[in-house]
């Protein structure tokens, strides 16, 4: 484990390092004073670096620095649900349309095409706002539209190392399926599979923040980064912290989980 | 015949695409909430006469099947019902939408492939130094960055900042004051789309690099111009691929982009409908966007496929090494 | 008229220093062999020659060619007058060699100067390697591997190098392909006066083409001089156990017992991929303690039928029955060592599993190791850890953890560089005699099998064209094709 971090670039550690914090932001925000924001509607927006107020306040007198932080559960709930689901989907259809062939690929190939066509952004916006309800809602449509990546992905892994000659090493030796999957195929396609889970999260973010900042799937003035951003952008004069700082935070999240998820590009090519 | 054949698919896949599209966008009045008369009424007061004429109008008293192929087959017709909060028929109203739209993604494309194109290739020539390093910085910040996000920073620095361009708008319909209202959206959607192409322009290339025929190339002092050009052109099936999905992004950016910059374009008109519960301009503009979306890539994935000599010609020789 | 001379010539890839001072003189109008097994630099020091290393790498040195000096590490420009011109590099591998997406015509001319290019005789330049003229319009794709390299020797022509290398240019192609190809590479040579190099690991190649030659391992040239003379009388260890390694077998004394029983019978069997018809109505048998070897070009069906013997392939007609108080276990070793173990898993874990699945004790796992003469040791590493021949042992103890009746090698030994290839076979042979089993083994190289076999088939296009004893078939062939196939690689050392 040492080692393994000792060899991360530096890139790789600070996002980790990064990542860490934001994950302490998700599980305790009562760490950081953030579980309960006080308003003060009367004093209203105040510029960053005002006393006890260090980003400044928003429009409601929030604590920016504050109401960011809570925003990160909201933030992220959401696309760990939508790459934990699409993983969860990929693995299951792809490894059996990838293993069986024939018809069992055909029909789950042809719905993967399909889902992939539909334009995700679009229909996601569609569904949160018609249907409301939004927030859940919109993650089991991404979760829906995001899996014929994962299942494409690892059908055509499991297509790539079928044929390899350890596997039909295994076949001869009259191995189960079920162990030649796990045992065999799985381990090596995990880290592909991998990738993709941390992509997916760092898309899922910026999916998830697009709604929200469109005012879809959270309700104004509650804690969320993409709805921050559109709740703030009228006071982008007064205090453009309170809007910057949710954009800024988007983003940081997005580059870092990338960035490790790239490490394991990496790790992978060499 | 190949060829007729692969073109036959793909314009099924696209229409089977489009025909689950619209049962999806059709089905959205009766997914939302209470009654849908209620949702057609819109912000009109309500009372029971009114509620049965629209029930009578929409026939909302039929088949959920029956309603659908009707309204199917009027959509074929190009009738797409009105909008609740204009009364005026959907298809009429969004003419000025659709232009600030199709221009802002066009003028995003065109930059996009510029830059995209041009900084994967000098990455993957240059792999390895700190060019590619801040090439592959530049492309992740761009892939990590919401489209919206990047437009309230750029609004932030270069409007209200600096004050070089525009704040909010399109303009007055000229075209030097058109191209200055689109610049800042534009370039805050090409940042977002061409990071893709960036990184899979560099990593198509850079299976190229080591490629023998290279090498043969090289040994036989070809000049280095022309041996690229032969790497992007065997590179060319991922990168024309990824312009399809590029497109697809754009589309999908261009709502938040819009109503970050408050373009009066379809994206910005979705979202208010979107709020509004405007359920019939929701569906026509899902179905043009959707369209869009989807019959771009089905000509990029039949333009992929003629790109490549192998594909194209009639006999599919299978001659390499059995084992 | 042309000479190369290099002395002290060293080549680093990222620091890794993979030429360690090479001297080396090319006296006008010869031909040179260079041999080597792959990674001991023969590659790499012909492509410094060209400046065309990989990324990151360098090259320093004294290198004249023709009394001119030729700067190291060199430019674009300084090289533009050496690459083609001076040297023309025939690759290896005609199935990438060349451009995918251009046509063939347009490839040949690709580095002459505009002018040039529109003037030059493409039809002629075809001819002169025996293509005909349409080739021009092809794409590489529509061409077989023999017309690629035939294209590929015209591009190199196109520039009148002054001298030729060809690295390993017949390798990846069948060998009656090869010898063609050989001829046309010594033919020109002979007509333009042009030196030629040839780099080759075939033993064969080289005593009968080259005139001098150059031994590299590990970078260094370990051994140089005539060839006959290096080939009768070596002096350097490595030299002598390359060519001992190269030498085919004379197998005197058979280790089977003439045993009338029948282990498998394979009847009548048809197989089709699309219109290509990979098995014709195949009829082979094993007996008990037999080794069978079924040989062909690639495109033969061998592989297939060893496929469909085992099960990994169902013939679409026909029957294959095992004797019937034996159990039919088959176990196969592939080709290719670098797939066909489980990257994600120990040595130790690969074998436990195969000893699971016979009822054996995970204990054994020793025994097979010591069997196969791998340290114990090596169990708990992973297969990335070894080398290509360690990998192709553990492949082999996999397969007998079951103690099968049949062992399939398909191709097992053709990846293996020469001295590990007859390790390995000495292995097989050795293991036959101690455990006792039937051996199917497909390959395409006449002296491996000659080695191996008992009996031998001959396959063509699907159909079994020739089968019987080994030695008669050796010594006294009666189809014409097997003949072809004896002769190409018969050139005895």
């Amino acid at each position: 484990m040492k080692k393994f971090f000792l060899e991360l670039s530096l890139g790789s550690k600070i996002s980790l390092f990064i990542l860490v914090v934001i994950a302490l932001w998700l599980i305790f925000p009562a760490l950081f004073g953030a579980n309960h924001i006080p308003q003060d509607i009367i004093t209203g927006v105040q510029p960053p670096g005002t006393a006890g107020h260090l980003l400044g306040t928003d429009s409601l007198g929030r604590d920016v620095l504050k109401l960011t932080i809570a925003g990160t559960r909201s933030a992220l709930i959401g696309p760990l649900v939508i790459a934990t689901g699409s993983i969860i989907l990929g693995l299951l259809l792809g490894s059996l349309a990838g293993w069986y062939g024939g018809k069992v690929d055909w029909i789950i190939s042809r719905y993967a095409d399909i889902t992939l066509s539909m334009p995700t952004l679009l229909l996601a916006i569609v569904a949160a706002g018609i249907i409301g309800g939004g927030y859940w809602v919109s993650v089991l449509v991404m979760t829906i539209l995001y899996s014929p990546f994962d299942i494409r992905l690892v059908r055509s892994a499991v297509i790539g190392e079928k044929h390899k000659p350890y596997i039909e090493a295994g076949l001869v030796l009259k191995l189960k399926t079920i162990r030649i999957l796990a045992r065999h195929i799985f381990p090596n396609i995990a880290i592909v599979v991998m990738v993709n889970f941390f992509l997916n999260i760092a898309y899922g973010l910026m999916s998830m923040s697009s709604l929200s900042f469109l005012g879809l799937g959270v309700s104004p003035g509650s804690a969320d980064w993409g709805r921050q951003l559109a709740d703030s952008r009228g006071i982008l004069w007064g205090n453009p912290a309170a809007a910057l700082s949710a954009g800024i935070a988007i983003i940081i999240t997005a580059v870092a989980i990338n960035t490790i998820g790239n490490n394991f590009v990496q790790k992978k090519s060499l | 015949m190949a060829a007729a054949k692969f073109i036959a698919k793909r314009l099924a896949e696209f229409v089977v695409s489009i025909a689950v599209l619209s049962f999806v966008v059709f089905s959205l009045l009766f997914l939302s909430p209470g009654d849908p008369a209620r949702v057609l009424v819109g912000t009109k007061s309500v009372n029971p006469d009114l509620l049965a004429s629209i029930r009578a109008e929409y026939h909302l008293d039929d088949p959920f099947f029956s309603q659908y192929f009707r309204w199917l087959g009027n959509a074929l017709h190009g009738d797409f019902g009105q909008s609740i909060k204009t009364e005026v028929p959907v298809t009429e109203m969004i003419g000025p939408y659709l232009k600030i739209t199709v221009e802002l993604v066009l003028f995003s494309l065109i930059l996009a492939l510029i830059i995209g194109l041009l900084l994967g290739v000098i990455a993957a020539k240059r792999r390895g130094t700190k060019l590619d390093g801040a090439i592959n910085a530049f492309a992740l910040l761009g892939t990590s960055a919401p489209s919206f996000a990047v437009g309230l920073l750029l609004l932030y620095v270069f409007a209200y900042l600096l004050g070089w361009f525009p704040i909010y708008g399109s303009g007055d319909g000229g075209f030097l004051d058109t191209i200055n209202h689109l610049t800042l959206p534009a370039i805050s959607l090409t940042f977002v789309v061409c990071a893709m192409l960036i990184q899979i322009t560099r990593s198509s290339m850079l299976g190229q690099i080591d490629k023998d025929y290279a090498i043969f190339m090289q040994a036989r002092g070809v000049k280095p111009l022309r041996i690229t050009t032969a790497q992007l052109r065997n590179a060319s099936g991922p990168i024309l691929t990824s312009i399809g999905l590029l497109l697809a992004n754009l589309f999908g950016a261009t709502i938040l982009i819009e109503t970050t910059f408050a373009l009066p374009g379809l994206g910005n008109l979705l979202a208010s409908s979107v709020t509004m519960k405007d359920v019939p301009v929701v569906q026509f503009v899902t179905m043009v966007l959707a369209v869009m979306i989807c019959l771009s890539s089905a000509v990029v994935d039949i333009a992929v496929y003629f790109a490549d000599p192998q594909s194209r010609s009639f006999k599919r020789l299978k001659l390499g090494a059995e084992s | 008229m042309s000479s190369i001379n290099v002395s002290n010539l060293v080549v680093k890839i990222n620091d890794l220093e993979i030429l360690h001072g090479v001297d080396f003189f090319m006296p006008e109008n010869t031909v040179i062999g260079i041999v080597g097994e792959s990674g001991s630099g023969k590659t790499t020091f012909v492509r410094s020659l060209m400046g065309i290393l990989p990324a990151g790498g360098a090259a320093a040195g004294e290198y004249e060619i023709d009394g001119e000096n030729v700067p190291l590490p060199g430019d674009e420009k300084s090289w533009g007058n050496v690459r083609g011109k001076k040297l023309g590099l025939i690759m290896q591998d005609p199935f990438t060699a060349l451009d995918p997406r251009t046509k063939c015509g347009k490839q040949i001319t690709a580095p002459l100067p505009k002018g040039e290019a529109d003037t030059f005789d493409i039809s002629a330049a075809l001819s002169e390697v025996g293509l005909s003229p349409d080739v021009a319009n092809k794409y590489p794709f529509e061409l077989s591997g023999g017309m690629r390299q035939r294209v590929v020797i015209a591009a190199v022509l196109a520039l009148n190098p002054e001298i030729l290398v060809a690295d390993e240019a017949t390798s990846a192609l069948d060998v009656i392909i090869q010898e063609e190809i050989l001829d046309l590479i010594v033919n020109i040579h002979e007509k333009k006066n042009t030196p030629l190099i040839i780099i080759t690991h075939d033993l064969r190649i080289l005593s009968s083409r080259t005139k001098t030659v150059l031994v590299f391992k590990d970078g260094e040239i370990v051994e140089r001089g005539l060839t006959a003379e290096v080939i009768s009388d070596p002096q350097n260890p490595y030299t002598k156990e390359l060519l001992e390694a190269g030498k085919p077998g004379l197998r005197d004394v058979r280790l089977t017992f003439p045993n009338s029983k029948e282990l498998m019978k394979a009847e009548h069997l048809n197989k089709h991929f699309g219109a290509q018809q990979a098995l014709d109505d195949v009829n082979i048998d094993i007996f008990f303690d037999e080794s069978v070897a079924v040989v062909g070009e690639s495109g033969s069906g061998k592989t297939t039928l060893a496929r469909t013997i085992i099960g990994l392939e169902q013939a679409d007609s026909g029957t294959i029955t095992f004797a019937k108080d034996c159990p039919s276990s088959v176990q196969i070793v592939f080709q290719d060592p670098y797939s066909s173990l489980n990257p994600a898993m120990k040595i130790g874990s690969i074998l436990k599993e195969a000893l699971r699945t016979a009822g054996r004790p995970e204990s054994d796992v020793a025994e097979l190791l010591e069997m196969v003469e791998i340290p114990f040791d090596f169990a708990s590493r992973r297969p990335a850890q070894l080398s290509g021949g360690q990998r192709q042992r553990i492949a082999i103890a996999r397969a007998l953890a079951t103690k099968p009746n049949l062992l399939i090698c398909d191709e097992s030994v053709s990846a293996l560089d020469v001295i590990i290839q007859r390790k390995i076979i000495d292995l097989l042979i050795c293991l036959r005699e101690k455990e006792k089993f039937s051996m199917l083994f497909i390959s395409h190289d006449m002296n491996v099998v000659r080695e191996l076999a008992d009996r031998v088939y001959v396959m063509k296009d699907g159909k079994v064209v020739e089968g019987g004893d080994a030695n008669d078939v050796w010594n006294n062939p009666q189809n014409e094709y097997t003949v072809r196939l004896l002769n190409a690689r018969l050139t005895e050392i």
